[in-house]
């Protein structure tokens, strides 16, 4: 049977794929494409030995990924140059900042909207200037707008008029409901910049904050693609990062999610073997809580025909409208000189 | 000081003529802009120059001037004024480079 | 899923699931001379039940897949071979790479093609299919699609959505009764019948042809022909691709090339017969141009 354990030993284990056939490579594509994987599992096989159909499909893919994170990226660079006079720091969050920092977790991922993290006190300040570059309100509700500002760890989502792209400007990683509240400024203090002027989380607050998402998206439709972010950050982290584990410890502590981080390794450990790194000091080794199960359970309900079960919500696939917006006939309305073509004569 | 602009590498343009206007490719956005004299001429401008050197608008405009009349509709309007608007609109969109103090 | 079958159209393949059997019977007929082999499909499409409980009472059919629209509407099940054509019509215009996507028809006559293009309504489809009953070989009523790499069409030769007063103009223009589908009232598009093309069409939809002349028709205004430069082409065709931002660079190249190569006109037509009358004249006049192109190379 096809489900989630199919795509992430797929992820885990290229040359386990060998032995399909044309069925198993159908449920495999459309399981992973339902957990928004595909993009990803299209890379790691990029070296692998495919059947033609199956390799046709992953190729075109591979090119949706290189257009997806060009844009992401653009999207970054059109935030940075809109924000160029706001003081305060600017941090990309979630995939934008794994393709940014050039992180392994980038590889293949789909990005969606640009999340960005800003210290609340600016949040003003950067709303304006956005609205100055062409960003405007996705849905002028008072209703909605105030309840966002009131609850949410976010300002309204901004669409950029011609660019057809969203932005979504937070001030902390969690809404204000949720029970855990991180610190917001240690976040954005801890920041690290890139050449571009942008900054990233630092490795430990990425990990806190990915685990923060994962216990706030209430029917985990986009938990397994969470945890393979997870997988592939740590696998970095340890490496490239001294004290990495340390450091994670007291960061997770900090930001009241020692809980969630924990569980999100164990469930990511369980899932793509993720290498320990956080130990708590509940649970002994090879026994994981029941209420772990319930969430695998629910993280990897998928079927071969790319369908949500054991009642799990439904999640679209969500594309917004493709349609190419020009840009206003940009000099053509004001055309303010005569050109001649030529040499003066 | 004024802004200064550069154009940018060729690799991130593609331009193709497409009767009176130009279809240009941004590569590093993926977008699409279609665009009407004087832009293409502005962008050649720029482009013939050594690589690395900005130039400010009053600059771009000694050098086309060269090769245009540039006539303004509006004589209240300084030619110059109105280029360094069109230039900060490239450099928005990302067309061009752009040193903020030159 | 209780129910699939597959189906080949041009290059893509594509899987539907059903929670009925309604669905798939029809479209096993409609799509009868199409490959129908089972390998892994470029996409699947899923015809679901909105619940458990509307699986059989007053059955809607959801509209599902690996690309699908949030908002897109149930249909009742009786409109299920619809709800089928608009799930792989959402596949194409969403998840489609391997050519650039235009929302169009197209004819071919001599391995030379006309691509018609314009919104819903235009008459785009009904056009290609009239032609299709006159001697020109059809391509596509739905999409027409760009290989990047050649500038060639690679044909879509779907069977033809026939709406409304087009449907009798159809039946009284294709002798064969069996061609015709089911007749769907009501529909959210109002009366539908589908039109299977001819099975040479099907059999040759592996053969590309080449683009020679770029329409963009108009139904039910008085006869007119108007010239459409280069960049208003390029600018309506880019608003009539579904993939064209998607591709990226290589979208920009094959749309750069197609109308550059192209003659473009934009027609204004009465009815279905003037407007096959005035593709055949707009044809000739290309024809005579390229054989002078011909004659003094």
């Amino acid at each position: 049977m096809t489900d989630g354990w199919s795509v992430a030993r797929a992820l885990t284990d290229p040359a386990s794929v060998a032995g399909l056939d044309s069925t198993g490579w159908t449920q495999l594509l459309s399981a992973a494409r339902a957990l928004s994987l595909i993009g990803t599992l299209a890379e790691v096989l990029a070296d692998a030995p495919l059947p033609p159909d199956a390799a046709r499909v992953l190729a075109d893919v591979r090119h949706s990924n290189v257009t997806g994170q060009r844009q992401a990226l653009w999207e970054a660079e059109s935030a940075r140059m809109a924000l160029a006079d706001y003081p305060g720091r600017v941090v990309l969050l979630k995939g934008t900042a794994f393709a940014a920092a050039g992180y392994d977790a980038a590889l293949g991922r789909s990005i969606g909207d640009l999340d960005i993290l800003v210290a609340r006190d600016g949040l003003d300040q950067v709303e304006a200037l956005l609205l100055k570059a062409g960003w405007e309100w996705v849905k002028p509700d008072p209703y909605d707008d105030a309840y966002y500002r009131q609850w949410m760890h976010e300002l309204p989502p901004l669409i950029h008029a011609t660019r057809d792209r969203m932005i979504d400007v937070h001030h902390t990683i969690l809404p204000l409901t949720a029970g855990p509240t991180p610190d917001a400024a240690a976040l954005i203090a801890d920041a690290r910049a890139l050449p571009s002027g942008l900054y990233v989380l630092s490795p430990a607050d990425i990990i806190c904050h990915a685990a923060a998402h994962l216990i706030a998206d209430g029917d985990l439709s986009g938990g397994m693609r969470n945890l393979w972010d997870i997988d592939r950050l740590v696998r970095q982290f340890i490496v490239e990062e001294s004290g990495f584990s340390d450091t994670l410890a007291e960061r997770a502590k900090l930001h009241g999610l020692t809980d969630a981080v924990g569980r999100a390794l164990r469930l990511s450990a369980q899932l793509f073997g993720t290498p320990i790194v956080f130990r708590q000091a509940q649970g002994g080794s090879g026994s994981v809580p029941a209420i772990d199960s319930l969430f695998l359970r629910r993280i990897t309900a998928v079927d071969g025909w790319g369908r949500k079960t054991r009642k799990l919500t439904r999640q679209a696939f969500y594309i917004r409208s493709h349609l190419l917006r020009m840009p206003p006939a940009m000099l053509a309305r004001h055309l303010w000189t005569k050109w001649r073509k030529g040499h003066r004569g | 000081m004024p802004s200064a602009y550069a154009a940018l590498p060729a690799s991130a343009l593609k331009r193709v003529t497409l009767g009176g206007l130009e279809a240009i490719y941004h590569l590093p956005s993926g977008i699409t802009h279609l665009l009407a004299e004087p832009v293409p001429d502005l962008l050649d401008t720029l482009a013939a120059q050594a690589p690395g050197r900005y130039l400010t608008a009053g600059e771009v405009l000694g050098l086309i001037r060269e090769r245009f009349d540039v006539a303004g509709d509006d004589p209240t309007e300084q030619p110059q004024n109105v280029l360094a608007e069109r230039l900060a609109e490239l450099a928005a969109l990302g067309l061009v480079a752009v040193m903020h103090h030159a | 899923m209780r129910h699939s079958c597959s189906i080949a159209v041009g290059p893509a393949r594509f899987r539907i699931g059903s929670d009925w059997r309604a669905p798939i019977d029809q479209l096993r007929q409609l799509y009868a001379d199409y490959p129908m082999e089972q390998s892994v499909p470029d996409f699947t499409v899923r015809l679901q039940a909105t619940s458990v409980l509307r699986r059989v009472i007053r059955p809607q059919v959801a509209i599902a897949g690996d690309f699908t629209l949030p908002d897109a509407a149930p249909l009742p099940l009786e409109q299920g071979l619809l709800a089928a054509e608009m799930a792989m019509n959402l596949q194409m215009a969403l998840g489609w790479r391997r050519h650039l996507l235009l929302h169009a028809s197209a004819v071919s006559r001599n391995g030379r093609a006309v691509i018609m293009t314009g919104v819903s309504g235009a008459g785009k489809s009904t056009l290609s299919a009239l032609l299709g009953e006159r001697g020109w070989r059809f391509l596509g009523d739905e999409f027409v699609l760009i290989d990047p790499d050649t500038g060639n069409i690679a044909p879509f030769p779907r069977p033809i959505s026939l709406k409304n007063e087009s449907i009798a103009s159809m039946e009284r223009e294709v002798d064969d009764d069996t061609r015709f589908g089911p007749v769907m009232h009501d529909t959210p598009k109002g009366t539908i019948r589908h039109l299977r093309p001819r099975a040479e069409w099907v059999e040759q939809m592996a053969r590309e042809t080449r683009p020679a002349l770029l329409l963009f028709p108009r139904f039910g205004y008085a006869r007119a022909v108007r010239r459409v430069d280069e960049a208003e082409s390029f600018v309506r065709l880019t608003q009539a691709s579904t993939n064209y931002v998607a591709l990226g660079e290589r979208g920009f190249d094959a749309l750069t090339g197609l109308v550059r190569s192209v003659r473009a006109c934009a027609i204004d037509y009465a009815d279905g017969e003037e407007g096959a009358e005035l593709v055949e004249r707009l044809w000739s006049e290309q024809g005579t141009r390229l054989g002078d192109r011909a004659a003094a190379a």
